[in-house]
């Protein structure tokens, strides 16, 4: 296959960026979309070029590493995928691909594709776990848990925190993230005890970190490699509206 | 971490969202009302008057002011908030969504276009100066008016934007989500997005073509009837 | 730091005269060590915790387990990853699950037969008393998971389901469908990011450690390089502990993360941490095949596929005709052929060596000749669609993401990976080093898994080192310095290793060659894969030494470093890490070519019963090898810890 990628260099968050256009021959349908980036670094590196900086770990969909806008989608156009598994022969011979960063403002652009995503571990950091130390936990199978409710608190924690959903938000928004944690820790009895503190901290800190909020168009859904459902924000809300007009401060 | 305040994108949701759903309670009750201009100027004005001197009215009035104004702020906010959380735009943009969608400020915007013109037209002069004691006359007049009529037509077409993102939004803002009845919510939604605006743009273009008989015989397809 | 200096015909390595014994292994009946090790350890008063500085590095399961209960403890902990966030490493691609004596199942299991499986899963290559310790812990690991909010897999009455594994006969295996290593890392994560914010757990995310600080002879600190900005830090500790994983990725392609590298461990081998069994390197025999001349992974297919899926090749070979073609009677299935006991369900090592010698026989699947079908049709036909779709719709789903095409109805090509590392660094029963107040837990060390680990024990591993282990064993080393401040970062000896780092880094610069790092580590892979890879021989080993002396020498001549030190540079940290791999290659090739013997994944041809059946030698080798480091150019010295079997006997494992 012949691909004509446009993709963005930017040296720095302060830099100024721009779209290069690389011309490759030879490309292998059977090969993942950062294989041909790997293959295409590899000619910038012989050629004393500066190889393009993407992220990326596990190559297999899981760890959440990588991640851009691929045509403008996040994690390109196939449906329930990461960059790392989305394969060549998606694309068409001769089609012209344009490659750009996750963008949104709490995601600054450190070198080309590679994003600052820590706001993310930030949220967490305010309520995303439920406290209880290592030593006191009873035995596994002291608290029943409905299959339903495991198998639904699953499909939250399925979660890679990529941060697609950021990224295609029209409000570079964090919900669907933040919605995803709180609905797999409330579905669960032991996320009980703490389920107001969680969402009032973890809401104030993701508008602190300058992400937007939800206008419910539900680009996320859409974008979210793992399919979370915008349930998740529907609870998200749910779980506020619960701390707001209750009195118990835990 | 200290943040702008108590959850405030939540807290400006969800004032958004029970104003909308109240204020789109109105607007049937609005058309309902506007439904009694094809019985002629008589039951019209009647009935104008009925609705002005009920006690009751004073305290919906009051409401509306509220929820107006409350909608509105809280669009404002909200839209300045999520341009900010957006940050620098994609330069190959791909809509993964309806654009009303994500339009909502727009539309919104015309809305409020039209409230402030309609108000100008109708509600001030009736309602508060009195300048205008016959009601049906006054919209008689306003929709005799091509260029009044068009714009009316289009802000309702805005309008079935809105709503057709509104209605399921603030239920999902309500945190109400169920794999059966969401769905069936969202058609419902939909609906009163196509019949609400139609219900207002049928009135109009009747009042219009009422005023206009010549644009009606205009019509090719209508050339013939009467 | 190239090979120059090991002159051909030279002693390989040197053997140290006494035997390695100081493991620490306290008195008493294997069922008592432990809970004799915890009832006589020092403690360290919560006062003293507060002023004790820890450093992990390493955020997997091991890494942020281990970070988040000695913060939980009190103790002051800097955690470091390379990773742009803590919830990226590797665990996080275990997919099948994580094993525990609980005996929910009422099917017979105990922490001794855990202990049993295990210890026999490695053939007889693990300590006992460490095993046997894994075994005991496992049931609180799941305790605790649950209780964090991990959501495991549940009947229909809201209590734990089970599955069985990997050549086992009780269900024990806990899981989350096909994702329990990410659910456990993230639940290990959530508690990581509770003691950040409770500030008593300071996180360095894009920061990787390219040097341990030796003061007096212990670890007292790490030099690290910011890899946003390129700078070198200095962060000075009491006790420093590695969980920075295995070294898989050192064959280039396996199923291992791209970032996972040795250089952690192979720097703390280079300041005098033995290195245990390093050639032990575990195959996985389902892993979807190399479909194209360039690719940078290999993609695991859960070996639960095997409990459906029977395996084969046409038995004719170069059969070009597609799968449905191709009648019954025409197919070997030679699994079932060679282990009529087992059939496609034999152990990892097994099943692996297997598909590979059909495929040197030449019955490979064409075009490739290196794949062999994994075929769930009869299966399909047998239990239905339905059931197949629901047991492994999302597996199916994933080989035809990679692949293009979707099973069951076409067979899945798979072909063996390099999976998991059993070997790593020596490490005691309190989790030490050799280097006094270094740790290394989980994948990083050598110790539970022997010469092959069993499925689902990985997860376990890790878990108990760092939620259940290093919490008390640390307290040992810790409590004997109570009066001693945090080391200035001043020191000599940091100035001295952050020059040595800075000098290394500089030099892989100044190289200027032509050639990518990448391709250095294509071919570096290419020559383990071939020598010291699923089958090894002292010809195949030999050949792999030179070659592999001869790849570094020309890397350290012709690789090419683009942009600065100073600054982001991913090709520099590529190069690095490379540059790491290709010095431990040389020792993973000794410790094969030294094991004269065949035991578990460590398959010696010259070892083999008539039958083509590994032949271990318990009266020779029946012990760990740990390496020590003797010097730039000069050959490392072994180190033999006996391994006593007291509760246990070591026997011939058969699978047929």
């Amino acid at each position: 296959m012949r691909i004509r990628l446009r993709v963005w260099r930017q040296r720095g968050p302060d830099v100024p960026g721009k779209f290069e256009v690389y011309e490759l021959e030879d490309v292998s349908p059977d090969w993942s979309f950062l294989e041909m980036l790997d293959v295409l670094n590899l000619r910038l590196v012989r050629e004393g070029k500066e190889p393009i900086a993407f992220e990326s770990d596990c190559r297999e969909g899981i760890c959440g590493t990588c991640g851009f806008m691929i045509n403008g989608r996040a994690h390109g156009p196939l449906k329930g995928t990461t960059v790392c598994q989305l394969h060549m022969r998606h694309f068409s011979d001769g089609e012209t691909i344009t490659v750009e960063p996750f963008r949104a403002r709490a995601f600054p652009v450190i070198r080309d594709l590679v994003v600052d995503r820590s706001a993310l571990d930030a949220i967490m950091q305010e309520g995303g776990y439920i406290s209880t130390n290592v030593g006191s936990a009873p035995d596994a199978n002291s608290i029943p848990v409905s299959r339903w409710a495991a198998s639904r608190a699953f499909d939250f924690a399925t979660c890679i925190g990529c941060g697609a959903c950021v990224a295609a938000c029209p409000n570079g928004s964090a919900s669907l993230f933040l919605g995803a944690k709180v609905s797999h820790l409330m579905l669960l009895p032991q996320g009980g005890p703490e389920r107001k503190r969680r969402i009032r901290k973890m809401l104030i800190a993701m508008e602190a970190l300058g992400f937007g909020g939800c206008s419910n168009t539900y680009a996320c859904e859409a974008e979210c490699p793992k399919e979370i459902s915008v349930e998740a924000i529907a609870r998200m809300y749910r779980e506020a509206w619960r701390a707001m007009f209750s009195h118990s401060e835990e | 971490m200290r943040g702008p305040g108590f959850y405030s994108f939540v807290v400006y949701k969800l004032s958004a969202a029970l104003t909308g759903l109240f204020l789109i309670l109105f607007l049937v009750f609005h058309l309902y009302g506007n439904f009694y201009l094809l019985e002629g100027p008589m039951v019209y004005n009647w009935k104008a008057r009925e609705l002005l001197v009920n006690p009751l009215i004073r305290v919906v009035e009051v409401l509306l002011v509220i929820a107006f104004v409350v909608h509105i702020v809280s669009g404002v906010v909200l839209t300045a908030r999520n341009w900010s959380g957006r940050g620098e735009r994609y330069r190959y943009v791909f809509w993964q969504t309806a654009f009303f969608k994500r339009l909502m400020w727009l539309s919104g915007a015309v809305i409020l276009l039209f409230l402030v013109v309609h108000l100008g037209t109708f509600t001030v002069p009736y309602r508060i100066t009195g300048e205008v004691q016959d009601l049906y006359q006054a919209v008689a007049k306003a929709f005799a008016n091509p260029w009044y009529t068009l714009f009316y037509v289009l802000a309702f077409v805005f309008l079935g934007f809105h709503l057709a993102h509104a209605w399921e939004s603030a239920f999902q803002t309500l945190g109400v989500f169920h794999r059966v009845w969401t769905p069936v919510l969202r058609s419902i939604g939909y609906f009163l997005a196509v019949a609400i605006p139609l219900g207002y743009i049928f009135l109009a273009l009747y009042m219009f073509f009422k005023a206009n008989p010549e644009w009606l015989r205009a019509l090719p397809f209508l050339s013939g009837v009467s | 730091m190239a090979g120059a200096g090991w002159e051909t015909g030279s002693a390989l390595w040197e053997e140290a005269r006494e035997p390695l014994t100081n493991n620490k292994i306290p008195p008493g009946a294997l069922p008592d060590k432990w809970t004799h090790y915890k009832n006589t350890v020092p403690l360290v008063s919560p006062a003293n915790k507060r002023k004790f500085t820890v450093i992990v590095v390493g955020t997997g399961l091991a890494g942020a387990s281990a970070a988040a209960t000695l913060a939980q403890l009190g103790y002051q902990v800097v955690v470091f990853t390379y990773h742009d966030s803590p919830r990226r490493a590797h665990s996080i691609a275990a997919q099948g699950g994580i094993n525990a004596a609980k005996n929910y199942q009422n099917d017979g299991d105990s922490v001794w037969r855990l202990f049993y499986d295990t210890i026999k899963g490695g053939d007889f290559r693990a300590r006992e008393a460490n095993v046997y310790r894994l075994a005991e812990i496992s049931p609180q690991i799941i305790d605790y998971c649950v209780a964090i909010g991990v959501p495991f897999a549940r009947e229909y009455g809201g209590l734990l389901a089970n599955r069985s594994f990997g050549g086992v006969l009780v269900q024990r295996t806990f899981y989350a469908r096909g994702q329990t290593g990410q659910q456990l890392l993230l639940g290990a994560y959530s508690q990581l990011m509770r003691w950040v914010h409770a500030g008593q757990v300071r996180l360095y995310p894009r920061h990787e450690m390219l040097d341990v600080v030796m003061i007096d002879g212990h670890a007292r600190g790490v030099i690290v390089r910011d890899l946003r900005t390129g700078e070198i830090r200095r962060f000075a500790a009491h006790a420093v502990i590695l969980a920075t994983g295995g070294y898989g990725n050192i064959y280039f392609l396996s199923t291992n993360a791209k970032m996972s590298n040795a250089t952690a461990i192979w720097r703390a081998y280079r300041r005098g941490a033995y290195f245990g069994n390093p050639s032990f390197v575990q195959v996985h025999p389902t892993a979807i095949p190399q479909a194209s001349h360039y690719q940078s992974k290999l993609t695991l297919m859960s070996e639960s596929l095997r409990n459906d899926g029977r395996i084969w090749v046409p038995k004719k070979k170069g059969d070009t005709r597609p799968p449905e073609e191709i009648p019954p009677e025409e197919r070997w299935y030679f699994l079932e052929e060679w282990y009529p006991a087992y059939g496609n369900l034999v152990p990892r090592d097994i099943g692996a060596r297997a598909i590979k010698k059909v495929c040197d026989m030449g019955y490979g699947l064409p075009p490739t000749g290196r794949a062999v079908y994994l075929d769930l049709r009869d299966a399909v036909e047998r239990l239905g669609r339905e059931t197949i779709e629901a047991r492994y719709g999302n597996l199916f789903d994933m080989y035809e993401r990679i692949t293009g095409e979707r099973p069951p109805d076409v067979p899945l090509r798979i072909y063996p990976a390099v999976h998991y590392t059993m070997g790593g660094l020596w490490v005691d029963y309190e989790l030490m080093t050799t280097i006094p107040g270094l740790y290394a837990l989980g994948e990083a060390n050598f110790s539970d898994h022997g010469a092959n680990r069993l499925g689902a024990s990985a997860l376990m591993q890790g878990l108990s080192d760092g939620y259940f282990i290093i919490p008390y064993t640390i307290g040992a080393y810790l409590s004997q310095f109570l009066r001693e401040p945090l080391p200035d970062t001043e020191h000599r000896a940091f100035r001295e290793a952050e020059e040595q780092v800075r000098a290394r880094l500089e030099k892989l610069k100044s190289v200027g060659g032509k050639t990518p790092p990448d391709e250095f580590h294509m071919r570096l892979g290419k020559i383990l894969w071939d020598y010291v890879g699923i089958s090894r021989n002292a010809e195949g080993l030999k050949k792999a030494l030179s070659e592999i002396r001869a790849l570094r020498d020309e890397f350290w001549r012709d690789v090419r470093v683009l942009g600065d030190v100073q600054d982001f540079n991913q090709e520099l940290e590529k190069a690095n890490r490379i540059s790491d791999f290709l010095e431990l290659a040389e020792l993973m090739t000794i410790d094969a070519l030294h094991r004269e013997e065949s035991c578990g994944c460590h398959f010696r041809e010259e070892y083999q019963t008539e039958e083509g059946e590994p032949l271990r030698r318990d009266d020779l080798f029946a012990y760990v090898a740990a390496w020590e480091y003797q010097g730039e150019g000069k050959p490392p010295r072994l180190h033999k810890e006996p391994l006593e079997f007291e509760a246990v006997k070591p026997t011939v494992r058969s699978y047929k």
